[in-house]
């Protein structure tokens, strides 16, 4: 009883000192599992759900050199007008959303193909999901389509930033790891 | 019969009290040291995978680590610091002879710098008075029949025994 009465007397601090290790590693493994922007290709996405974590390891497998990490965002993160898709280096949309962040998409240098999301003479997304059909790449990481609200359903196109760091001679940046990132992203099932 | 004075604090308590507070302090240290390999350890381990569980672990490691520390710094080594002041206290205080029949009761007591002392009462001639003796000297003090105690601050620093007792 004497014990239990003493440590009782130092609760305050015990409880101080597990809300300072949370803050504190917290923080350590936010520093500790991210990078510069140099280093990493972000991808950020609006479809209704992404296993970010898993996704994130399975495309790390085979980096690009010079690149260390990859990050998925998902939309419930941050609202759409936030600064975390204008960090993103690979944005896969809906084609409502595409339209509507039209200036801070790049075009697409490469030749369209059926499907593709093309806005005044421009390239701006390659298809990901056709809803039609419902074939969708990296199907295993992404849910394209909402089960309760079918209305709100639509095809997904895979676009780039057009201030990426990763998109190479389209905006000038110094490597196209974005490219690469993507070509495996759209290998995946 | 000839008496003599039972002394119940001594410099060589001091030197007691400082080998034991730096064992203990080596102790914190040992501990804190754990927990930051522990918490370096599963750093180290961390990948995108299992990011969220090495944060996880690692909190758990440095709470706990923490929390093994607090006690060592809050009870161990804050009640051996006091103690030492209080044994200085005694050893530099003014001594007061109390006559009497002196109890030592069960009765235990957390005084303000948080040392535990178990009151001894006295009774001189029906009146009653109280010392205090330090938890550390119950077992000098327990079975002690005298009627002469020194006391400094009200605390019990030494006894008049018969010289063929202890």
């Amino acid at each position: 009883m004497r014990v239990i009465k003493r440590v009782l007397s130092q609760l305050h601090r015990y409880v101080l000192w597990l809300l300072i290790s949370a803050v504190l590693w917290g923080f350590v493994f936010t520093r500790i599992t991210d990078t510069s922007k140099q280093k990493k290709v972000t991808i950020y996405t609006d479809a209704p759900a992404v296993s970010e974590i898993t996704l994130a390891a399975k495309l790390e497998e085979e980096l690009p050199e010079g690149i260390k990490m990859v990050k998925v965002r998902h939309f419930t993160y941050a609202a759409f007008n936030s600064d975390e898709p204008k960090e993103a280096d690979i944005l896969i949309l809906s084609e409502s959303s595409v339209k509507e962040h039209i200036d801070m998409l790049s075009p697409i240098g490469l030749e369209p193909k059926e499907g593709d999301l093309v806005i005044d003479g421009a390239l701006y997304g390659i298809r990901v999901f056709d809803l039609d059909s419902g074939r969708g790449a990296a199907k295993d990481f992404f849910t394209y389509t909402y089960i309760v609200s079918e209305s709100e359903n639509e095809n997904y196109y895979l676009c780039f930033n057009k201030d990426s760091l990763h998109i190479g001679d389209w905006n000038g940046s110094a490597d196209d790891a974005a490219f690469v990132i993507a070509e495996r992203l759209l290998t995946l099932d | 019969m000839e008496k003599r004075v039972i002394e119940l604090y001594s410099k060589d308590d001091i030197a007691i009290i400082d080998r034991k507070r730096k064992g203990w302090i080596a102790a914190a240290i040992a501990a804190a040291i754990l927990t930051l390999a522990g918490c370096i350890f599963f750093c180290l381990r961390t990948n995108t995978l299992n990011a969220q569980t090495m944060l996880l672990y690692c909190i758990i490691c440095s709470v706990l680590g923490g929390w093994v520390i607090i006690s060592i710094v809050r009870f161990p080594i804050q009640d051996l610091k006091n103690a030492k002041k209080h044994t200085i206290a005694i050893l530099n205080g003014t001594r007061e002879e109390v006559r009497g029949r002196f109890t030592l009761t069960d009765e235990r007591i957390r005084i303000i710098n948080g040392l535990a002392m178990y009151k001894v009462k006295a009774e001189d001639a029906g009146r009653e008075s109280s010392l205090q003796l330090f938890e550390g000297k119950k077992k000098q003090f327990s079975g002690v029949e005298t009627d002469c105690v020194y006391s400094v601050h009200g605390f019990v620093a030494a006894y008049e025994a018969d010289n063929e007792s202890n």
